[in-house]
């Protein structure tokens, strides 16, 4: 389309030129005809005049003559006596002097005359139809002549040839006068009738001659003339070539920017994404625009300044668009982008060139042929989006119309943006409502909703089992609850057997929407599991209360046995201890005394074994004793304990501290067991020590209360704190400090069944701390 | 003899060796009945049995009563004996 334009606009100029030169040559043309024609008429002219001169001049004189009725003149060898004159008297005659004379008539002497003037430019010759003299008869021509006459023509004039050559004949007609009756009465004429005529000749070679230089001389004028007319044409025709390829080369750029312009429409209509729509634009403006290069920026969000590029075109690999080209926090604020980012309006950057001085965005903008910049801000409801940068290769680009076609462009582009960013909001709000419309539907659970009347407003595809269920009716039970639903407009929650399954339903009333929703759980699996979960538990109860039996009789077995075992076991024991000692005393004499010291022996080993079998009685008692909780006082108990003790060693001199009102909830029994055999310990380790002291205290807070019995007796080395509380387990040989290793297993054993813990701290000889706690207990204990 | 008796009910005769010999010891020289289970102590107390004819009114000054024997169990003849003599 853009060449044909050309072609027409060129076309159209050569047209013109041409038809100027057609003018011009018609022109000269004609007048150089016409000048022809006049020049030809005016030499004709002559030439008739000429002729008519003659004839005339021939017609006065044979008038002159006719009127004399001839004239006498010698005769001499050329002019004999006219025989035709022979019937005339007085033909001849004698003059007095003896001259003879001859009348010559008028004719005659015409013929005479003009047969001697003939000079051969001009001939005359007076001629008839009914000539008297043969050799006076016409030719061809004047007998033509003769005849036009007597139709009644005046004059015959003719250009013709004689002999080859060319003359201007010319012919007038002679009338019988009273003269001419004297000789050619005879013939019948009357006065007035045409005798003949009287022709001439001019021969018009000198004419042509003239009339050819003439022609030579207008010819040349002329073509002069033409000549200069062309070359003036060719000036003209070359300024307005000039002027008309800049204006075409104009009105192209115009042309594409306006294609451009519909392009970036077309893509404004057709783009339904942003950055196909800015390629695209951006590809418009390089390919139809013209331009060399062009990019758009978005400005950063809260850093007005900063452009992120995010379309381009016509850059090539080698001069990739560098982001910081519209950075306008430095010395690059300078820069046009900079300015019309300030700004906001368009700003023009012209005749870049690397120069001495030139700024970044300069060196950035000197690309390979560039050489104008546009950069023009993209705004959108007084926000500035970021900016449309263009690029051309000419020095002076930009002028206003086509800023005006460039803003149009990004004022459009703008709009498109805004548009399909809407757009683009639009879809996600719609993409957004249709996925959350979907979420009843794709519920795996039964979802309805039914308005007062119980009509079902909606069920989605679960829900439909419902209707099939009900048979398409919601069941007055049902429209009851809705009823009280939307009364107390709170939601309520229903278990129910709906066809063959049972769902959990809960009513979702919305009042003032008038309808209430359902969401139904389908809880078939559940109720049937509690249902066999129920006969499980029923079975399961039984058959612990059977093993509960079985236990409680093994128990009562165990039991038994622990005591029947402890009784027997005691009685042999009971024996040797028994007959050992009667050994000692009784036979006191017949027993040496390493015999004495075996007996005593067997006696201690004995009395060890008894302490073993009552504690492990102890031990199996705790683990199957029921614990028998009630407030305790552990100051007493610890205070009746160490009494106990003292009892069994009177020499002992002990310092005791007790710390008053320590109360905790537990088995009465078994805490005593505990402070016992902790109080027992720190009497035992403290036996060589001679300021003995054993203290019994708490420690902590009131979350967790650590009961504690220190001394400062033996203690024991840290590294086998973890062993202290193992069964039969001791730190101490027998010798040292005597003690079966289950004392503190027993603890242990007490205070778990309690639900505290127990540990201990302690040092080689410094002495040794065993805490404990208890299950914390309301706080009325402390009282 | 004047002395009342003491009744051992014990059926380990060890254990009887020792309690004579303790009791000797302590200078206690009352005539010792041993019975070896709860039969024979209440035989001897009720004066049935191997003990039929035996006068009753001649009542064991003390009564050393082992609690498992064979037979009837310690505490059962207590029961027993105090059933016997609280209406007497």
């Amino acid at each position: 389309m853009k060449k044909t334009g050309n072609e027409n606009l060129s076309f159209s100029l050569r047209g013109y030129i041409l038809m100027a030169v057609a003018v011009w040559t018609l022109t000269l043309a004609g007048s150089l005809a016409w000048n022809l024609h006049i020049e030809d008429r005016h030499l004709r002219a002559l030439a008739i005049d000429k002729a008519r001169t003659h004839i005339q001049k021939d017609m006065a004189f044979r008038s002159w003559s006719a009127r004399h009725g001839g004239v006498y003149v010698p005769i001499d060898e050329r002019t004999p006596p006219n025989p035709l004159l022979a019937h005339l008297p007085e033909r001849d005659i004698t003059t007095a002097s003896g001259k003879d004379l001859t009348l010559m008539n008028p004719a005659y002497m015409m013929r005479q005359f003009n047969e001697e003037s003939a000079t051969g430019l001009v001939s005359g010759h007076i001629t008839s139809l009914k000539v008297l003299r043969p050799q006076n008869a016409p030719d061809e021509w004047e007998g033509k002549a003769l005849k036009a006459f007597e139709k009644g023509r005046k004059e015959v004039i003719e250009t013709s040839q004689i002999d080859g050559r060319p003359y201007l004949r010319m012919m007038l007609p002679l009338f019988i006068e009273k003269g001419c009756l004297k000789c050619h009465g005879h013939q019948g004429y009357r006065v007035g009738d045409i005798r003949g005529g009287i022709s001439t000749s001019v021969f018009l070679a000198p004419y042509q001659a003239m009339a050819g230089q003439a022609r030579q001389a207008l010819l040349l004028s002329h073509g002069l003339l033409w000549l200069l007319g062309m070359g003036g044409i060719g000036l003209a025709g070359r300024q307005s070539s000039r002027r008309l390829t800049d204006r075409k080369r104009w009105l192209d750029h115009l042309n594409r920017c306006l294609k451009m312009l519909s392009e970036c429409n077309q893509a404004l209509v057709h783009s339904d994404r942003e950055r196909t729509l800015l390629a695209k634009v951006c590809g418009s403006i390089v390919k139809t625009g013209g331009y060399r290069m062009v990019w758009v920026g978005y400005a950063q969000q809260g850093q007005k300044n900063r452009l992120v590029p995010v379309a381009q075109a016509g850059s090539g690999k080698n001069d990739p668009v560098k982001p910081d080209l519209a950075s306008t926090d430095t010395e690059r604020a300078q820069g046009h982008i900079g300015t019309a980012l300030r700004t906001g309006r368009p700003c023009v950057a012209r005749n870049i060139r690397p120069a001495a001085h030139s700024f970044p965005w300069q060196q950035a903008a000197t690309r390979p042929a560039t050489q104008s910049s546009v950069a023009i801000p993209l705004s959108a409801n007084g926000r500035c989006l970021g900016a449309i940068v263009i690029y051309a290769a000419e020095h002076d680009a930009f002028a206003a119309e086509e800023m005006k076609l460039l803003e149009e462009l990004t004022d459009d582009l703008t709009f498109g943006i805004m548009t399909l960013r809407t757009r683009a909001r639009h879809r996600r709000a719609e993409e957004k409502i249709r996925n959350l419309a979907k979420f009843p539907s794709e519920n795996p659970n039964p979802v309805l909703r039914l308005n007062r009347q119980g009509s079902i407003l909606y069920a989605n595809p679960v829900a439909r089992q419902w209707l099939r269920d009900w048979d398409g009716e919601v069941p007055p039970e049902w429209r009851k609850q809705v009823g009280e639903a939307l009364a107390n407009t709170a939601p309520m929650r229903r278990e129910e057997k709906i066809g063959r399954r049972f769902y959990s339903v809960c009513l979702a009333p919305y009042p003032e929407g008038h309808y209430v929703n359902l969401y139904g759980i389908d809880i078939t699996e559940r109720v049937e599991a509690e249902e066999k979960i129920g006969g499980l538990n029923a079975d399961l109860e039984e058959r612990v209360r059977q093993r509960t039996a079985q236990l409680e009789a093994a128990n009562r077995e165990l039991e038994a046995f622990a005591y029947s075992v402890s009784h027997d076991l005691r009685a042999p024991l009971r024996a040797i201890d028994g007959f050992s000692q009667a050994l000692l005393e009784d036979y006191h004499q017949a027993v040496d005394p390493q015999g004495q010291d075996y007996l005593r022996r067997v006696r201690a080993a004995t009395e060890r074994m008894g302490r073993l079998i009552d504690d492990i009685l102890q031990l199996s008692h705790i683990s199957r004793h029921q614990l028998q909780t009630e407030k305790v006082d552990l100051s007493a108990l610890a205070g009746e304990a160490l009494k106990d003790l003292l009892q069994i060693d009177p020499q002992r001199r002990v310092n005791c501290l007790i710390e008053e009102g320590l109360t905790a909830v537990g088995d009465s029994h078994l805490l005593r067991v505990v402070l016992d055999n902790l109080l027992g310990n720190a009497m035992k380790f403290t036996a060589r020590k001679t300021e003995a002291r054993i203290e019994f205290g708490v420690t902590g807070d009131r979350s967790e209360r650590n009961f504690f019995v220190r001394d400062n007796g033996a203690g024991f080395d840290m590294a086998y704190a973890d062993k202290l509380f193992l069964t039969f387990h001791r730190l101490h040989t027998a010798e040292e400090f005597p003690g079966t290793g289950i004392g503190l297993t027993l603890v242990q054993r007490v205070i778990d069944h309690h639900g505290g813990r127990v540990w201990a701290e302690g040092e080689v000889e410094r002495g040794a701390t065993f805490f404990f706690t208890l299950q914390p207990d309301s706080p009325e204990e402390k009282s | 003899m004047m002395e009342k008796k003491i009744l051992l009910v014990e059926d380990n005769p060890d254990d009887v060796e020792l309690t004579r010999r303790a009791l000797r010891k302590n200078n206690i020289a009352n005539d010792i009945v041993v019975a070896r289970d709860g039969v024979e102590a209440l035989d001897y107390l009720f004066g049935t049995g191997s003990h039929a004819g035996r006068d009753t009114r001649e009542t064991p000054a003390i009564v050393l009563l082992d609690l498992k024997l064979p037979k009837i169990e310690g505490l059962d003849v207590l029961k027993k004996m105090r059933a016997r003599s609280t209406p007497g």
